[in-house]
């Protein structure tokens, strides 16, 4: 094995080994006063809850609780292209798989979002305004392809002969595509010749 | 500042959130990229692609633990650096005892492609290190996670260095067994 890779096999380990191992010496200092906020976080978390239920003994109809997502869901691409502030080309199917919704997330990205029958994510890409690497996938993968295409390179991550994470700029917009199962480089090609 | 309090200015896309990350986990990412990179200065551009990575992930992502995510960064980036380095014939002192330690475990390093999936592999250690008793693990993972020499593991769980040592062995050569028996070819 690769010196780099017998490095690399222990990157992913578990967090909580990670976090149970931490020395001493590199841990955070705690606040002497990290209790206090604890326990003016529990006392804030002990009121919403009162509140929460409250209607439940004062037989007034209650709001459903909403959990607050990092993204706002859209059905239609059109309501999201006009939330996010840019327009997205990408396919409607791939590999018999829809777009089940488009994601505009608070920075400004559009993401479509592709599952399959069995309500799996299979294809989700992405596009922002910017250079950055938009893809959110640090994962550490053993190959790297660079695909050249006539008006923008693209960065290629993934393992065995594989692509899972294509990333590139164009036109002051990043885009990246990430598939689940990976795909050859030459399907990845394809497919991202069909998004703009 | 908590990390949820951290995360949240992330999300907001306060830069404040670099300096925090700095003030909280700065000595932690330079102490885990040191180890592997043996060199001040490169220490330095890691751990600042870290942050710069940071920023660049989240959103979307919304870790749970903040510092074992920029820990993972460190080290990726650490271990890149790594690469190229010993490419240049500059080396890791630290790093380069570790991955003597684990040829006899993973493989002697070599020109030809993996035997395994090293995503694979790592899922097959992380439940080799669920099963161990927890000091067993802890030593583990400083060594070859947080890459600390003998010494500083020693020190840190108030043991001799040759009790580091000799656990180190056995549960290198339980691994072994263990990853034999999985399959794969050690």
């Amino acid at each position: 094995m690769k010196k780099e890779n017998m490095l690399r096999v222990f990157n992913d380990l578990n967090d909580d080994f990670i976090a149970e191992a931490a020395p001493r010496s590199l841990k955070p200092k705690e606040s002497p006063f990290a209790w206090l906020n604890t326990r003016v976080l529990a006392g804030a978390m002990a009121v919403l809850l009162i509140a929460l239920l409250s209607p439940l003994f004062l037989n007034r109809p209650s709001e459903p609780v909403q959990i607050t997502r990092p993204y706002t869901s859209f059905a239609e691409k059109s309501e999201a292209e006009q939330k996010a502030g840019l327009a997205l080309t990408c396919p409607d199917t791939w590999h018999d798989c829809t777009v089940s919704e488009y994601r505009v997330y608070t920075a400004g990205m559009l993401e479509a979002v592709y599952m399959n029958a069995e309500n799996e994510t299979v294809l989700t890409v992405r596009k922002a305004k910017g250079s950055d690497d938009i893809s959110g996938d640090y994962n550490t993968y053993a190959e790297e392809t660079v695909i050249r295409k006539d008006e923008f390179v693209i960065t290629a991550r993934g393992d065995n002969g594989l692509c899972h994470v294509m990333t590139w700029t164009a036109d002051g917009y990043s885009y990246s595509v990430s598939v689940s199962a990976g795909i050859s480089p030459e399907e990845a090609d394809l497919l991202i010749d069909s998004i703009r | 500042m908590e990390d949820y309090q951290i995360i949240e200015l992330y999300w907001n896309r306060d830069e404040n959130a670099i300096a925090e990350t700095d003030r909280k986990y700065g000595k932690y990412c330079r102490k885990i990229a040191y180890n592997i990179l043996f060199d001040r200065e490169d220490t330095e551009e890691c751990t600042n692609d870290t942050y710069l990575q940071t920023w660049n992930t989240i959103p979307p992502h919304n870790p749970e633990c903040l510092s074992t995510y920029v820990g993972k960064i460190c080290r990726n980036l650490a271990i890149n650096l790594y690469e190229k380095n010993t490419a240049a014939k500059r080396g890791g002192a630290e790093s380069d005892a570790c991955l003597e330690e684990l040829e006899n475990v993973l493989g002697a390093p070599s020109e030809a492609e993996e035997q395994a999936d090293l995503h694979f592999l790592t899922d097959t250690i992380n439940t080799f290190l669920a099963r161990s008793d927890k000091q067993s693990r802890i030593l583990f993972v400083q060594r070859y996670w947080y890459m600390m020499s003998v010494k500083d593991i020693a020190r840190e769980n108030r043991m001799s260095e040759s009790k580091v040592k000799m656990s180190l062995l056995r549960t290198r050569e339980k691994l072994r067994e263990y990853l034999q028996k999985e399959g794969y070819e050690v």
